[in-house]
């Protein structure tokens, strides 16, 4: 392609725009390596009952028999030295309650996300996530007063015992995978909610976090239960600033919608490029309920996820649509887990994937519908756009029907940005970057628009910084 | 006298070239030292392993019980079968005699024993060329080192061949194994199509390990049939190569009706300017069948074409698996690749799996792939019952329909007329439900 050196710049990001670091005084530091010392260490921290120190050790145990799934996966994972991180590290400040106790490197923090702070008051039970531990935490008030419990994961263990053990780990168990075994033996921070009966979230709860220690891990755990008839939306969003070496990043997120609740879990990530985002998400949905992950991945220099839905209930409904945008030097694993496990279930997987500079995209789903079920429907499409001519795109989807009472459909698509389109634009006066630009925005529209307000609009942001300082 | 695979003779012919005998060394070696596929393969993923176990087979050579003439009697399907090779367990029954004018203009269409005496130099150039790329080195490689007949046709340059030639495939015998090799090559400007047919005489066990190239030179056209209609209890190996060269077309057919197990791989590799494949396969399975197939369009240079269709109607408790993949390679820009996969659900116990792939390292590409997984449509029923067709020849119907559609892809009613007729008896057989 004549024009790729002026595309490779219109595409590149402006990173520098999240590129900030702070000097923070750690005060309590697990120091670097996982062994059962440091597991105790993290449990002593955090003054926790024997039953989660029992469940972290475990953890460990099934962390190290398991091997890299290498044998599927990017090999890229053998580059992650596991004795170079730093498992814990707690600023150790109890949750703050009111927006003027927050520190103010963490204000401007925000402040360099580019959101307003008007508009982050007016978001409902902000929860900014600062290293390990939820530094910030503002439940509004009216979301507490409809029974909402919105806490961090220690304090949900320890305080909401009652709600939140009795799914912990349950819809991800320990061995479910390697990265779900290690956060299951290091995890802090993370939010817990629950949503009693019948209680409709208006706001969408919102958590942003970073990573801000060099070689750091951060191991966030997120357990959401919406009960009977609920409904929830919450959103995570994330920058990390930039680091010379490998930054690993392992969550576990687990949603439990019961009988007609609905979840809806959204994400925006732009990890800098050394980041390993191995992240594993599951969604259980009961009769009638319906769980939705809307993601859109950005940077990082590896990222596996693979959101996935267990529709048990009659009539349950998962849902997964994702963005992602892979740069030079970045690899988008992403995908889809749909596991019909009750009659006329019915699942939905749209992703998009955007291939830039050397950047390569990797869509793998998996769909399973099992014997003597009636009416079970799934309906996957996958798009992918090349940008220049090193890109790369891979989809790997597998589909499993038992028994003629189902239907499934998967598709997927390559393009490129037609020539044509570029061309028709310059003529109207764009310069080569903009219609760049608008096409690749016109590519990934529809799924935009399936993202709440806020988020669509930095969604686009993002994509626009893209293509912005381009040479035209 | 039962034997396990390691224990397999040697079956070569000490005055064949040195090259051939060292090959089979070779792969004999590479054969014991490579392990079996085993669950974290990703190329077996879904397959299902236990199978893969041959403690008891019999070297066919052994088995001795024919009624040649029986088996040449019933081995005709075209042009009173001329033009044609009959084997059994790996041994040539008949040939007919070849036009004097064809040979003159130096067709070759002979068993594989013979080519190696006569035209060993030209064999040696287009020979087991190609490495298995679907994750099948050990069988693979047992094929290689064990194999002892098949057939090698070479269409001579500018020769285009009107009429289908033919090969029968035999095999007798509980426990028999055989390795049937088969090399077609079309060269600069020549045509041919081939039919070949493989089938149990008996209802025994038996194992089919067989590898087929095809490779098209420049400008030409090679069409390739491969039909299996063995026992219920036979397991089936099959891996085709597919060259593709500049300007040349290449179509790779199969249908699958018998075998307990079988796995088929399909590799098509895109080698030159305007070079396009097209892989078509129909299956059938019914009880508690499993076919795996698994797919390759490797696209290796720019301006390349390639279409893929595999239908499978799964009848009781019969599993399918299509793993199919597309790659582009770095160069091979302006590639047209397209891979669709239907499985039509005939009962509430099959199971149908499918792996659609993508790998694509070039732009200006247009690749797809579409892989649906449904039950016959209530409203095509409800057409054909509304007009006093009862439902269970409406199904039946409908599904015929669906795996014909791929047959007319052949383009060539003699060959539909074949494979038809195949079909028509196992629905025949499989009844209306």
């Amino acid at each position: 392609m004549k024009t790729e050196t002026k595309t490779d710049k219109s595409i590149e990001i402006d990173r520098e725009e999240s590129n900030f670091h702070f000097d923070v005084d750690y005060k309590h530091d697990a120091g670097r390596g996982l062994d059962e010392e440091t597991i105790d260490f993290i449990s002593n921290v955090k003054k926790e009952d024997q039953w989660i120190r029992e469940f972290r050790q475990r953890a460990l145990k099934v962390f190290n028999k398991k091997e890299m799934p290498t044998h599927w996966a990017s090999k890229d994972l053998n580059s992650i030295n596991f004795d170079e991180i730093r498992y814990y590290l707690s600023a150790g400040e109890a949750p703050k309650r009111s927006w003027e106790d927050v520190p103010d490197e963490m204000k401007e923090t925000f402040e360099r996300l580019g959101i307003p702070e008007k508009e982050r008051k007016f978001l409902a039970g902000v929860e900014a996530q600062f290293d390990s531990e939820a530094a910030y935490s503002n439940v509004k008030d009216a979301v507490s007063e409809q029974g909402v419990i919105f806490v961090n994961s220690s304090e949900g263990l320890a305080e909401h015992a009652d709600i939140f053990k009795k799914w912990f780990g349950k819809v991800i168990p320990t061995g479910d995978n390697k990265f779900s075994a290690l956060n299951s033996a290091v995890f802090s921070g993370g939010s817990f909610i629950y949503v009693p009966p019948g209680v409709k979230v208006k706001h969408p709860l919102q958590a942003y976090f970073r990573i801000n220690a060099e070689q750091f891990g951060q191991f966030e755990r997120t357990l959401i239960i919406v009960d009977e008839g609920a409904e929830l939306t919450y959103m995570e969003g994330c920058t990390a600033p930039k680091f010379e070496t490998n930054t690993l990043h392992s969550a576990v997120v687990e949603l439990v919608a019961m009988k007609n609740a609905k979840i809806q879990y959204i994400t925006v990530q732009n990890w800098s490029a050394n980041v390993f985002n191995l992240v594993t998400k599951r969604g259980l949905a009961h009769e009638g309920a319906e769980v939705r992950w809307i993601d859109c991945n950005i940077g990082s220099r590896l990222t596996m996820k693979y959101p996935g839905v267990i529709m048990k209930g009659e009539g349950a409904r998962g849902e997964v649509i994702s963005i992602a945008l892979a740069n030079d030097g970045q690899h988008q694993d992403t995908g889809a887990k749909m596991i019909h496990a009750a009659d006329n279930t019915s699942s939905n997987v749209v992703s998009k994937s955007i291939s830039v500079g050397e950047g390569r995209s990797t869509y793998r789903g998996h769909v399973h519908i099992p014997k003597h079920l009636k009416g079970c429907k799934n309906n996957t499409e996958c798009d992918a756009l090349l940008i220049n001519s090193k890109s790369r795109t891979d989809t790997y989807p597998a589909v499993t029907v038992r028994g003629n009472q189902h239907s499934t459909q998967h598709e997927a698509s390559v393009s490129q940005v037609s020539e044509e389109q570029i061309f028709y634009m310059k003529q109207r006066g764009l310069s080569e970057a903009e219609a760049m630009s608008l096409s690749v925005n016109g590519f990934v529209n529809d799924l935009v628009r399936e993202f709440p307000m806020e988020y669509s609009v930095e969604l686009k942001r993002l994509i626009d910084l893209e293509m912005e300082g381009s040479v035209g | 006298m039962s034997l396990s695979l390691s224990d397999l003779p040697n079956p070569v012919n000490e005055d064949s070239p040195k090259w051939y005998i060292d090959s089979r060394q070779l792969a004999w070696q590479k054969f014991l030292e490579s392990p079996w596929p085993s669950r974290k393969d990703e190329d077996w993923r879904f397959a299902n392993l236990k199978k893969l176990s041959y403690e008891n087979v019999r070297d066919s050579e052994q088995i001795v019980n024919f009624d040649y003439n029986k088996y040449v009697s019933n081995s005709i399907s075209l042009n009173n079968g001329n033009d044609r090779l009959v084997f059994n367990n790996d041994k040539l029954l008949f040939q007919s005699n070849l036009d004097d004018e064809l040979l003159s203009k130096g067709l070759i269409f002979k068993p594989l024993s013979r080519a190696l005496a006569e035209d060993a130099d030209l064999l040696k150039n287009y020979f087991m060329k190609e490495d298995p790329k679907l994750g099948s080195e050990k069988l693979f490689n047992l094929h290689q080192a064990r194999q002892r007949e098949g057939y090698f046709i070479y269409v001579p340059e500018g020769l285009v061949l009107k009429s289908p030639l033919e090969v029968f495939h035999w095999v007798s015998g509980e426990d028999a194994v055989i390795f049937p090799y088969t090399l077609i090559v079309t060269a600069a400007g020549s045509s041919v199509t081939v039919a070949e047919y493989l089938a149990s005489s008996d209802d025994e066990f038996g194992l089919t390990c067989g590898v087929s190239d095809l490779i098209a030179e420049e400008d030409s056209e090679l069409t390739y049939v491969r039909t299996q209609n063995l026992s219920e209890k036979a397991h089936s190996f099959h891996i085709s190569n597919v060259s593709a060269h500049s300007n040349s077309n290449i179509k790779n057919f199969s249908l699958n009706l018998g075998c307990d197990w079988l796995r088929q791989e399909s590799v098509s590799r895109l080698l030159g300017e305007k070079a396009h494949s097209e892989m078509i396969s129909v299956n059938v399975p019914e009880n508690n069948q499993e076919f795996d197939m698994r797919t390759m369009q490797l696209h290796e240079h720019a301006n390349t074409s390639s279409d893929l269709l595999y239908k499978n109607a799964l009848y009781d408790k019969s599993k399918t698996t299509f793993a199919g993949m597309i790659k582009v390679e770095n160069e091979a820009h302006f590639t047209d690749a397209y891979q669709t996969c239907r499985n039509l659900l005939m009962s509430d116990e099959c199971e149908a799996n499918s792996l659609p792939g993508l790998e694509i390292k070039a732009d200006q590409v247009k690749c797809s792939h579409g892989s649906t997984s449904n039950p016959v449509a209530e409203e095509e029923l409800f057409y054909l019952m509304s007009r006093g067709i009862e439902e269970a020849v409406s199904r039946q119907l409908v599904t015929f329909g669906f795996v014909k559609d791929a047959v007319d892809r052949l383009k060539n009613p003699q060959l539909e007329e074949v494979v038809l007729g195949k079909l028509e008896r196992r629905f025949k057989k499989i009844g209306l439900r």
